[in-house]
């Protein structure tokens, strides 16, 4: 039996030597080209007819739509609609890179930290950029926790920068520990199904039902956590773009 | 029941409706701080937030250390600050809590509330 984490293995499709560097194009890039092609059509084809009545297509497109609008309003709150697109673009790489991701034989990219924490990192500096932009330097007060003696300021402003710090840390691990478990969980059940049968024949082979049947129940918990990741690394994103833009805390 | 089940419908839904709106306009006011609106969403991250602040925390420190050479100093001072800012991500964190309990008490109840006013 191969090795749970064998399935994660990046390997080049193509190479692609650019610069000194082998910028080659992997099965991570072509499960990432999937997701981005899925969402474009899915939001082409959604939205095309545009029709009262929408078909399922439409209202797939319209419900993520009106999901991510209403959790961009409620965690920004005003002046976050410049962040919408990036906002939407996250939720939805995410939501489909997790949910392909399920698909047999297929590969997960996030469940690689160097992917989650890209995206992680981006989101980071641009609460600093967007902040600075947007408040000048009155933006670094949001390290200032009010209502508290002054005494312990001192104290406060270094645990409140290491909060801010482990931001990225936190969103990226979140992710990316959450899909590499489930799908590590995945592969050693549907292993038991073929040492069972490898070992013990036909009487194996009914007693893999068992696993199997456990493989089918977690494969319902991970498509619920593939929905729920991608949620959360949206609205975590929000919470944190909300500090560069209302800074009177 | 004692209504015909048509009657008992329609009461049904009216109760339904004037529950949501209800809903709707807590949740409205409280919408404010709202840290994301499942339980189950607040449960799975909470664990991290608290490791991920000690975990750069005692980074910075042993990046000091390393530089500075003041070995063990760096780290401990680190350590104790990074068990702080943890404890403050896991507060933040926790405090999405009363927001969407508030917000989901009347829709929990509401099987036992629309029994009770029907049939009495």
């Amino acid at each position: 039996m191969e090795s749970p984490l064998a399935q994660f293995a990046i390997h080049p499709l193509f190479h692609l030597p650019m610069a000194g560097y082998d910028l080659a194009f992997t099965n991570s890039s072509l499960a990432m080209l999937l997701a981005f092609l899925a969402t474009v059509v899915v939001f082409m084809v959604g939205t095309r007819k545009a029709a009262v009545v929408p078909g399922t297509l439409q209202s797939v497109a319209e419900s993520i739509y009106q999901f991510v609008e209403t959790m961009v309003e409620d965690n920004i709150g005003h002046g976050g609609r410049h962040f919408f697109p990036l906002i939407f673009a996250i939720f939805t790489m995410v939501l489909f890179g997790n949910i392909f991701g399920l698909i047999p034989t297929n590969f997960t990219f996030t469940s690689h930290i160097v992917v989650t924490g890209a995206i992680a990192l981006f989101v980071f500096c641009l609460v600093i950029v967007a902040g600075v932009a947007r408040n000048g330097l009155h933006w670094f007060s949001i390290f200032m926790p009010s209502g508290v003696p002054a005494y312990i300021i001192p104290l406060m402003i270094p645990i409140e920068i290491i909060s801010f710090l482990s931001r990225p840390l936190s969103l990226s691990v979140r992710l990316f520990a959450n899909m590499l478990a489930g799908h590590v969980i995945l592969h050693v059940f549907a292993g038991f199904c073929v040492l069972l049968a490898g070992l013990l024949g036909g009487f194996g082979i009914i007693l893999s039902l068992l696993p199997l049947s456990v493989n089918v129940a977690f494969m319902g918990l991970e498509l619920l956590v593939a929905c729920l990741q991608a949620y959360i690394f949206a609205i975590m994103s929000c919470i944190y773009l909300r500090d560069a833009v209302d800074v009177h805390h | 029941m004692p209504l015909s089940s048509n009657e008992s419908d329609k009461s049904d839904l009216e109760e339904r409706l004037r529950q949501a709106t209800e809903r709707q306009t807590v949740r409205s006011v409280h919408a404010a701080p709202a840290q994301g609106d499942s339980s189950v969403g607040i449960a799975a991250r909470s664990g991290i937030e608290f490791v991920a602040a000690i975990v750069v925390s005692v980074g910075i420190g042993f990046a000091a250390d390393h530089w500075l050479h003041t070995s063990p100093i760096g780290v401990l001072v680190m350590l104790v600050l990074g068990f702080g800012a943890g404890l403050l991500n896991l507060y933040r964190t926790l405090n999405g809590i009363p927001v969407s309990v508030t917000s989901r008490s009347p829709g929990a109840n509401s099987p036992v509330a629309d029994d009770d006013e029907i049939n009495g």
